[in-house]
């Protein structure tokens, strides 16, 4: 309990916000006497910092802050008046010192806390006073670890002044030297008066302008003030209000500081001897209170730089044109916020408000722009220079290195790239990790160095440097790098990696491994890491700010963590997508694409496992993740819930259910390809709405467990949306990327057996105005989009460059009794697959993508290079066969080497479940002279080979009732057609497909459907089977 | 006044001081919730559900700019969730007590003030905790005319939660039919001795 009432919160935070400032350059300060410890600019700048620190905790009622406070700033004193020589061995104290106080500022209670309790802090008083008075430290602050291997001084290197502090430095002089000037004013009205606090409250108010003059390094300025401060303090112990000979030296020397701190930048050019000269002059002279007349340079002073002076002291404070103006940072959250609403509002309004009205629009337009111009604007003041974060480093380096006898440099740079506050401050964890392992794991001990042909000295680079619209900030240590292999041991040792998925990972990718929980390679547990939590601590906090760690290191160079985080927070651009009937935005940064997959495509390119969906994306395969069912289940899935839905979908992909409308039959899946660390996977979604800039506000805290979401934002409509976490949503249904990507890969031929139908997808389009046209997808190479002022003609052909080959094209009304085509552009060029050379057949519109219907008619429209006519979208369409129109239009190709004579009388039978195949295969045999029967499935074809006699089955693999596989097996375990050859015509390409053909007892493997190519293994096959038959 | 909010469940409350409640239904039920940490009763907006959140958090709705999470204390007690109709309100706590969060209401009654020596603690009003909704999440009985005010102990409301959070999708804590409406009849829930000292 404390006895007197808690200070007001604000004042606390105020208090510690001067606190921490004070802080950063008591710790730089107090290492830079390590090397100068008589640097008289450090130590007026320590002694300025310990005290203003002493002041404000006497207002917050800090006693033991005060204390330490008071003497730390005494310790200072004394060294700058030469009375004590803080080395190297009074740096340990003086930064316990910094410490306790430190400690204040972390602490809520801070009156309470009884660590600082004056009783408690009285050992370290003793120990600050016995280093004013230059005794040697009470007790060393460390245990000397091998004397020769610790530097006096480990080289700290601390960076120059930033323009921030500059900027700070200028406000700060401008409200001292405003005081000042209304001070000697003052003085000047009663000379000979005492007036004591006055002449201390100027002596105080120059020396904080010399100070922090002198922190920035701007010498000129410096040189003034000091020659200011030294005539005040002549007049301290007198405590009398000067004459005004001595008013007008100092007022125009401090109309000097005034005129030189306006243009700070050149300031350190500007000569200040005559100033200087008059201050030290009025000085020389026998102070007297009465000898007004005796006063030289008694005409009133206008000096070149300030004219104005009498305006520059009637001027208020606060009311510099100072680059600067200090705002509670609570102050600027609730800015941010604001500015997070207006656009909510903003969104809100493009949205309900018609745009195509005139007179809106501009008006519409412009709150658009300014919105976002404010949102910017704000999001700015944020901002903070990531040095205020890497200023405590060269501290943590210092008492690392000596804690483990090391010696380290740290070289830190690129501290004025500015960070978002939230940020930085999840920042900071992740970098005091990364810097202790350095020091630590990284570094190797001097003797070790030596031996490898290094300096002893080890190098840490902290470098901080702006990449878009993310920071990335880079930890580097020329230590003695990471073991691949070792990790790749542990790993294996520690259960946390398979070998089988080890010798799959490249060394990046092993490196990546010593992130993961509880994953340690130090041999020996130490004080400060190797507990295999930092790493994973890392990652945890980069990622929540949607920032990712890349390790890179050389065996026996080094180590480099390069951290990319993004600049801020607060807004962030989503995807709107739907999910049941509720909207969820994923952040952009996770999206890698879209992709639709229409649901006549969707059954051939995903693939499952037992329990696990895979969509092959462009020869990747990629684990699918449906959010609706995820997002269903409150426990993480186990096998059982994934196995039900992969049950489910196979169910609904192969079209069993969805006539019956269960679950609603699909129109599309949308795909959204998000990426998790470096793997992608496909989050199947419902419908993709938009891209919307939303304002993250973090979940209930009750809810964060719910490690599905990151957090929730206000929509335009008004409605709140939750924003998913990748992570969270991976792990939540539990999906095994490797593995299960390799499995599916070996499955998938076996799994083949188990899809009973097949669909035919096909594209259809238009070319002239009339007619609608159909073809088969697995017939098609590609689909290019053209624009028509690109083709060339020579002689009647026209030619088109696709893809660097010149591609003659072909107008279907050139081969095929249609209308011309359409003038449009674009236009589009298909490109037809197993043609044996370019071609390209020019098509006006791309109508949709569609099942080939069962009914494909002969009779309505008959023409070469037409299997038939079906009715798709409500249209007759033509079904066409490429491979014809590509013969139809260059007819010199030789068609055959065989007679036609000799293949009278040979009988074929055609089994194929899809119509349009079934027709164009018995086009292409009939046209050779076959004799051809058709059979929709496996089980017809085995009926027709029981009663009559064939000399070659062509069969489809996938079909429903029977598949080819089983109607292989059944053909050939009848001795009565041992001889039958069988001829696999399918759209199965893979190798495996083509070696289970073989073993079960096919004769030939041909791939949907290069006529030429099937005719003559026909051919061959029958010529054979005659052999065999004759034998 | 702050002090009465620490009182624990079965301690005297000073017979000096008086306090507001905010009071509304549930379930024929009327309870009610100190007006100092009660920032306001409004209608309810459009909610949004949350996935994998116990039944209790119903979701998040958009109250002028600010997300208030929503829970149905009926959901809580096992009970069937409350009916979001046109009488619904939601009682949006102060920011003292924790993130923004409201119990839903299916209407809201008057603010009562009751002097403390009118609040019972359970035991003093002589009423059987295991028969209540929840004996932790009720700090008092309070006695108005012809009906007695079940006192919610706000405070509690959040830890309580937050147990269910840990235990969700585990407890077989859903009624048979989530979207059932509860019966405007008799309250299963509300046991016949209380009833009795209501008349």
């Amino acid at each position: 309990m404390s006895i007197r009432p808690p200070p007001d919160p604000a004042l606390l935070d105020l208090f510690r916000a001067e606190l921490e400032t004070h802080l950063a350059t008591l710790n730089a300060g107090v290492l830079a006497l390590e090397q100068t410890p008589e640097d008289p600019q450090h130590l007026e700048s320590l002694m300025r910092a310990a005290h203003s620190i002493k002041g404000a905790a006497k207002i917050v009622g800090f006693a033991a802050a005060v204390q330490i406070a008071h003497h730390l700033e005494d310790c200072f004193v004394a060294a700058q008046r030469g009375q004590v020589k803080l080395g190297s061995e009074s740096v340990d104290v003086l930064l316990r010192g910094v410490d306790a106080l430190s400690r204040l500022g972390a602490s809520a209670d801070a009156a309470e806390d009884d660590d600082l309790a004056p009783a408690s802090i009285e050992p370290l008083i003793a120990e600050i006073v016995a280093v004013r008075n230059g005794q040697p430290p009470v007790a060393p602050a460390a245990p000397v670890v091998a004397p020769v291997a610790v530097p006096a001084a480990p080289a700290v290197t601390v960076t120059a002044a930033s323009q921030s502090a500059v900027d700070d430095f200028v406000s700060e002089a401008k409200e001292h030297l405003a005081g000042v000037v209304q001070d000697l004013l003052a003085l000047e009205q009663r000379p000979g008066v005492a007036d004591a606090e006055r002449i201390d409250r100027l002596f105080r108010g120059m020396h904080s302008v010399k100070g922090g003059a002198g922190f920035v390094g701007c010498q000129v300025i410096e040189e003034l003030a000091h020659a200011m401060e030294s005539v005040l303090e002549e007049l301290r112990p007198t405590g009398v209000a000067p004459d005004s000979g001595v008013v007008d030296a100092l007022l125009a020397g401090t109309d000097r500081i005034v005129a030189l701190v306006d243009d700070v930048q050149r300031s350190n050019e500007a000569d200040v001897g005559e100033w200087v000269q008059r201050l030290r002059h009025c000085l020389a002279k026998p102070r007297s209170v009465q000898a007004t007349a005796s006063s030289e340079p008694a005409a009133p002073v206008v000096s070149p730089g300030a004219a104005s002076a009498p305006v520059g002291a009637a001027a208020p404070r606060g009311l510099d044109r100072g680059a600067s103006v200090r705002i509670p940072v609570p102050l600027v959250d609730r800015l941010m916020t604001l500015a997070g609403e207006l656009v909510l509002v903003r969104n809100q309004a493009l949205r309900s408000i018609d745009a195509g009205e005139a007179a809106i629009r501009p008006v519409l337009q412009r709150l658009d722009a300014l919105t976002s111009q404010l949102q910017g604007a704000v999001t700015q003041t944020r901002m903070q220079p990531v040095g205020n974060l890497f200023a405590r480093f060269p501290r943590t380096v210092r008492d690392l290195a000596r804690q483990l006898g090391k010696n380290v440099n740290l070289e830190v740079g690129g501290t004025e790239v500015e960070l978002d506050k939230s940020v930085l401050e999840l920042l900071s964890d992740p970098l005091t990790h990364l810097i202790r392992n350095c020091c630590d794991h990284g570094l190797e001990s001097p003797a070790e160095r030596g031996r490898a042909g290094k300096s002893t000295t080890g190098r840490i680079v902290l470098n901080a440097s702006q990449q878009g619209g993310q920071i990335c900030i880079e930890v580097r240590d020329d230590g003695r790098g990471i073991d691949a292999e070792r990790i790749r041991r542990k790993a294996l040792e520690t259960g946390l990696r398979t070998a089988a998925e080890l010798a799959r990972l490249s060394d990046k990718e092993a490196l990546a491994l010593i992130t993961l929980p509880g994953f340690s390679t130090a041999a020996a547990v130490t004080d400060l890491s190797g507990r295999g939590v930092g790493m994973d601590v890392v990652k945890t906090n980069l990622d929540q700010m949607g920032g990712t760690l890349e390790i890179d290191s050389t065996l026996g160079q080094g180590t480099a963590f390069s951290l990319r985080v993004p600049l801020t927070l607060a807004i962030i651009p989503c995807l709107m997508i739907r999910a049941g009937d509720q909207c969820y935005a994923i952040p952009q940064k996770d999206l890698e694409e879209l992709v639709c997959l229409h649901p006549q495509l969707t059954q051939t390119r995903i693939e499952a496992t037992l329990d696990q969906e895979v969509v092959r994306l462009r020869d990747r395969l990629v684990p699918l993740v449906r959010l609706a069912e995820v997002l269903d289940r409150p426990r993480p899935l186990d096998t059982q819930d994934r196995e039900s839905i992969v049950r489910k979908y196979g169910r609904l992909v192969m079209g069993v259910d969805s006539a019956r409308g269960e679950n609603g039959p699909r129109s599309a899946a949308f795909l959204a390809v998000v990426k998790v660390g470096a793997r992608r996977l496909g989050l199947v979604v419902d419908e993709i709405l938009n891209n919307e800039e939303i304002v993250v506000k973090p979940m209930h805290s009750l809810l964060k467990p719910l490690s599905c979401f990151s957090g929730a934002t206000i929509l335009g409509d008004g409605r709140v949306a939750l924003i998913l976490n990748m992570e969270g949503v991976v792990q939540h249904a539990g999906v095994r990327f490797g593995a299960a990507a390799q499995e599916a890969a070996e499955q998938r031929a076996a799994a083949v057996g188990l899809v009973p139908a097949e669909t035919t997808p096909a594209l259809v389009f238009r070319s002239g105005p009339a007619e609608q046209f159909a073809v088969p997808l697995a017939m098609i190479r590609r689909l290019v989009m053209v624009d028509p002022r690109h083709i060339e003609r020579v002689g009647s052909r026209e030619f088109l460059v696709v893809d660097g080959e010149t591609t003659p094209l072909l107008r279907l009304e050139q081969v095929l009794p249609v209308s011309a085509a359409s003038e449009t552009n674009p236009m589009f060029l298909l490109l037809p697959k197993n043609i044996g050379r370019p071609l390209g057949i020019l098509a006006t519109a791309i109508i949709d993508t569609e099942t080939l219907p069962a009914g494909i008619t002969q009779a309505a429209f008959q023409a070469d290079g037409v299997v038939g006519t079906a009715i798709l979208r409500g249209c007759t369409t033509l079904l066409l066969d490429l491979c014809r129109l590509a013969e139809l239009d260059a007819p010199a190709r030789p068609m055959s080497s065989m007679a036609s004579a000799s293949r009278a009388g040979k009988r074929i039978l055609a089994v194929d479940d899809t119509e349009f195949f079934r027709e164009l295969v018995r086009e292409y045999l009939a046209s050779e002279g076959y004799d051809v029967t058709t059979a929709t499935d496996g089980a017809a074809a085995l009926q027709r080979l029981e009663n009559e006699r064939f000399d070659l089955v062509v069969t489809d693999i996938e079909m429903p009732v029977l598949d080819g596989w089983e109607l292989a097996r059944a053909v050939r375990q009848n001795s009565d057609q041992a001889g039958l050859p069988l001829l696999a015509l399918t759209t199965l390409s893979s190798d495996a497909d083509r070696a289970r053909a073989k073993t079960l007892g096919f004769d030939g493997y041909e791939v949907k459907l290069d006529r030429q190519q099937f005719l003559q293994t026909v051919a061959e096959l029958i010529r054979k089977g005659e052999c065999v038959r004759r034998a | 006044m702050t002090q009465t909010r620490h009182e624990p469940t079965t301690g005297a409350l000073p017979a000096s001081a008086s306090q507001t409640y905010t009071t509304f239904r549930l379930q024929d039920g009327l309870f009610g919730a100190a007006t100092e940490v009660v920032k306001e009763v409004t209608a309810l907006p459009p909610l949004t559900p949350i996935p994998h959140a116990p039944a209790a958090i119903r979701g998040y709705v958009n109250l002028r700019g600010h997300i208030v999470l929503v829970v149905d204390l009926n959901c809580l007690w096992n009970r069937a969730p409350t009916a979001v109709g046109p009488d619904c309100r939601l009682i949006v706590f102060k920011p003292e007590l924790g993130d923004a969060f409201g119990v839903l209401a299916e209407r809201s009654g008057d603010i009562v003030n009751l002097p403390a020596g009118r609040i019972e603690t359970l035991s003093g009003a002589g009423v059987d905790a295991a028969v209540l909704p929840d004996e932790e999440l009720i700090r008092g009985v309070g006695k108005l005319d012809g009906e007695l005010l079940l006192i919610l102990d706000v405070r509690r409301l959040l830890p309580r939660l937050e147990r269910a959070v840990a235990d969700r999708g585990q407890a077989p804590a859903l009624p048979a039919d989530p979207r059932a409406v509860p019966s405007p009849g008799a309250d299963p829930s509300l046991p016949s001795d209380l009833k009795e000292m209501i008349s």
